[in-house]
């Protein structure tokens, strides 16, 4: 059995472990043949804007894996952010960017050759010694996971929590750098 | 928590003026008049760094100490990447004042990010929690690329920026799946819990090794270790020359600091012996950097590529720390020494390029009857770079290759061999600026103007040089009492 | 907590199944005609279209778009602040968690005031 959810052991819940399984079994694989199907549209579609379409579905995708792995909070930052906002982001950029919207362009070149087998191996790679590994498993969490974050951001995390709002002054101040025009009555 | 204030106090003196920063920057509109952005700065930079040196020398900080439940080290070599950190920075601000003399540039924002990135080196060198190694690198990366970009209206610095944060992202990609691998085999992100897990139950081989590959993408990149280094010579061309010294010196200095703390620590040599690896790397990417740097013609890109061969000779003593105890203060003396030497290489370079409009080798000519101080200082910077005496890369060199001889090891005495033949072939092209400067005559005689902030630059630099070489005492003790400090292999 | 995610998903299944029942009920009773002349516009009457939809936009968005970024991620931390406050008052830590979102969110008001000094707020 090379790959088995059994062994993810996210809901042990006695009686209705039998039903669970195989609901959690269907809906992993739709999710992550959501996932996989939309990523690859999104480095093949020749039109731009369709692949940042596909990149909406790939996020959604992303953030049911995450409700998979019992990780409720981190599903729901996963919308809010990625598709409320980097997405939005990426659409300006490209809304902004003279005649890209319209242009048909193809992703690959001509190296693709190599980099298909290449990357191919460091996927085999990664799989046989990802699932060949014994892994330790904790359980998940019981209830919503908002509450343990949030009080391991204001206790043992709270270092990087604090760095992290300077993280975000600095992506503010670089962006308003890099995308304002610069005017003449600007302080040099 | 008074306590663990004190031991912040360098980082909330650098937050608390780089916004100070910002804000000087906003109300100082005028060129004319008291610089304010560049001295505000320099006082930030000094404030930071005498609390620091304080925990250094006053034997506040013990080896393994650490704060916020471990994620935070205040041990010697946190201590010594932070004063190596916040040195360079002061002299990148004083090149930057002279190089943006005639560039329109957003002043005070500049300042602020230096003082943000210098922020960003100080924490990554305390890191010791994967989660907080990998926010300060990316907080570093971030700064660096919008530094990398400053001047928009030149294309160069565009592709510098941009090209860096492609390849930077792919890096730190590659870096966090590596992470998720190791917090996946131990259940922690902390490395000194981290190495005690593996202690009690040793993980699958081959899979800590592929999740180390992964981990040395994202150091690598920070150190332009080869084969991640593609970026550093377009980068180092086309950024602003401050930025690149910045870039050659702090940021490397941060990526061997969390390297150094990552496999010192976390992964010990008796689960994965990691020094094999190293070796390696450290081997092509010392013969990468020197052959390379032969046939380059812009001298940004030549010392782009050496520095590259510096991180070569760097991996070498952290390969040699598996082996020997010596290996680690000799790799802080190497970037003592190699801080001062390639932030004057840089100086001067800044100083020559803006004013002769090129970053040509071939425009050096002559500059020994155009601006004689700056050829001279010149001079000992490239035989330091190359580690020749009477200069500060000797010592360093020396010290590494005695560790590594010291060690007994044979694949690292084979390794020194290949440094040492490293360092001949270096030679011929440090010594090729050597020949333009002095021999080969010059279109142009008119003398170039030595403004006294970039004399006292290269001075300092030029004099550190030779001291660190000549009264080497203080400093090689400094850089036991920061290994010391350090609780690791 | 299995039993919220059905919902999740029963309300997922009901919206799409909704949106594609509506769209075949119109295709199926719309009656077939050939899109020829004011028929092809996007809208039947009004103003006819300048150009291409598809053209570029004012690069003054793209701050906007940027900020909004910045401030959607402090969000995302402070959501979960808000869920343990009460918890962390009843540890004896109410204040000094308080003190700690307001540091955070100061050092973002920063980049707002910068942002506003800049004059990037202004829409010209």
């Amino acid at each position: 059995m090379p790959f088995d959810l059994h062994s993810i052991n996210l809901f042990d819940m006695g009686k209705q472990f039998v039903f669970t399984l195989t609901l959690q079994k269907i809906s992993f694989l739709a999710v992550a043949f959501m996932t996989f199907a939309s990523a690859v549209a999104v480095v093949t579609m020749k039109n731009i804007f369709h692949s940042l379409l596909f990149l909406v579905l790939t996020f959604l995708g992303v953030a049911g894996i995450y409700l998979l792995l019992s990780a409720d909070f981190l599903a729901a930052v996963q919308v809010l952010v990625y598709i409320g906002a980097i997405t939005v982001l990426i659409m300006f950029a490209l809304m902004l960017t003279s005649k890209l919207m319209a242009k048909r362009v193809s992703q690959t070149m001509e190296q693709w050759i190599v980099a298909l087998p290449v990357t191919l191996g460091i996927l085999v790679v990664l799989i046989r010694l990802v699932v060949l590994n014994p892994w330790g498993m904790k359980a998940a969490p019981a209830g919503p996971t908002t509450g343990i974050i949030g009080t391991s951001l204001m206790t043992k995390y709270l270092l990087p929590f604090e760095l992290a709002s300077i993280v975000l002054l600095v992506a503010v101040v670089g962006a308003i750098l890099l995308a304002k025009e610069d005017k003449s009555d600007d302080p040099s | 928590m008074n306590f663990s204030l004190f031991y912040l106090s360098p980082e909330l003196i650098l937050a608390l003026g780089g916004i100070a920063a910002l804000f000087v920057g906003l109300a100082s509109k005028s060129r004319k008049g008291f610089p304010w952005p560049e001295v505000f700065c320099l006082l930030v930079l000094a404030a930071a760094l005498v609390p620091t040196i304080a925990m250094l020398t006053m034997g506040r900080v013990t080896s393994g100490t650490s704060i916020f439940g471990g994620i935070f080290a205040v041990d010697g070599l946190a201590m010594f990447f932070k004063i190596v950190a916040l040195i360079s920075t002061g002299i990148v601000t004083l090149i930057s004042t002279d190089f943006f003399r005639r560039i329109r540039f957003h002043r005070g924002e500049y300042y602020a990010l230096l003082i943000f990135a210098t922020l960003a080196i100080t924490t990554l060198a305390a890191s010791a929690d994967l989660i907080m190694i990998y926010l300060t690198l990316e907080f570093l990366s971030l700064t660096s690329y919008i530094l990398a970009g400053y001047l928009k209206q030149d294309t160069k610095s565009n592709e510098a920026a941009v090209k860096y944060f492609l390849y930077g992202s792919i890096a730190s990609a590659v870096m966090i799946y590596g992470m998720s691998l190791i917090y996946g085999l131990t259940g922690t992100t902390n490395i000194v819990e981290i190495a005690s897990t593996f202690k009690v139950n040793p993980a699958s081989y081959s899979l800590l090794y592929l999740a180390v590959v992964m981990l040395l993408a994202g150091f690598g990149y920070k150190i332009a270790m080869v084969p991640f280094h593609q970026w550093s010579p377009d980068v180092y061309e086309g950024a602003p020359t401050p930025v690149t010294a910045f870039l050659s010196v702090g940021s490397k200095a941060a990526g061997f600091a969390v390297l150094i703390r990552v496999f010192a620590t976390g992964i010990s040599t008796a689960i994965l012996d990691w020094a094999g690896l190293i070796m390696v790397l450290s081997a092509v990417t010392m013969t990468v950097g020197n052959l390379v740097a032969i046939p380059q013609t812009n001298i940004k890109r030549m010392l782009a590529y050496s520095s590259i061969g510096q991180a070569g000779y760097l991996l070498l003593g952290v390969a040699a720390m598996a082996y020997s105890s010596i290996a680690l203060p000799s790799v802080l003396l190497y970037i003592f020494a190699y801080t001062f030497t390639n932030l004057g290489a840089f100086a001067v370079v800044s100083m020559i390029s803006t004013r002769i409009k090129s970053d040509y080798i071939r425009d050096y000519a002559g500059l020994i009857r155009r601006a004689p101080a700056a050829a001279v200082a010149m001079v000992f910077f490239m035989l330091s770079l190359a580690g020749i005496p009477p200069t500060a890369g000797f010592l360093g060199k020396f010290y590494i290759f005695a560790a590594a001889i010291q060690s007994g090891n044979s694949w690292l005495l084979a390794l020194t061999i290949v440094a040492i033949i490293n360092t001949i072939i270096s030679v011929y092209y440090y010594m090729n600026v050597v020949r333009y400067m002095f021999f080969v005559k010059a279109k142009r005689i008119e003398p170039i103007e030595q403004p006294g902030i970039m004399n006292f630059v290269i001075g300092m630099t030029f004099a550190m040089t030779i001291i660190i070489l000549v009264y080497a005492g203080p400093f090689i003790s400094m850089a036991h009492i920061s290994s010391g400090m350090f609780k690791g292999i | 907590m299995q039993n919220n995610y059905a919902y999740i998903a029963l309300f997922a299944t009901i919206g799409v199944a909704f949106t594609v029942a509506t769209m075949w009920v119109s295709w199926v009773v719309r009656p077939t005609h050939k899109r020829t002349g004011s028929k092809a516009e996007p809208y039947e009457c009004g103003e006819l279209p300048i150009g291409n939809a598809w053209r570029q936009f004012k690069a003054g968005y793209y701050i906007f778009a940027l900020l909004f970024v910045v401030f959607d991620v402090e969000v995302a931390f402070i959501f979960p602040w808000a869920r343990v406050l009460r918890d962390m008052k009843s540890a004896g830590l109410g204040l000094f968690a308080f003190f700690e979102m307001m540091v955070f969110i100061a050092i973002l008001l920063v980049g707002l005031a910068y942002a506003w000094r800049k004059g990037v707020l202004k829409w010209d």
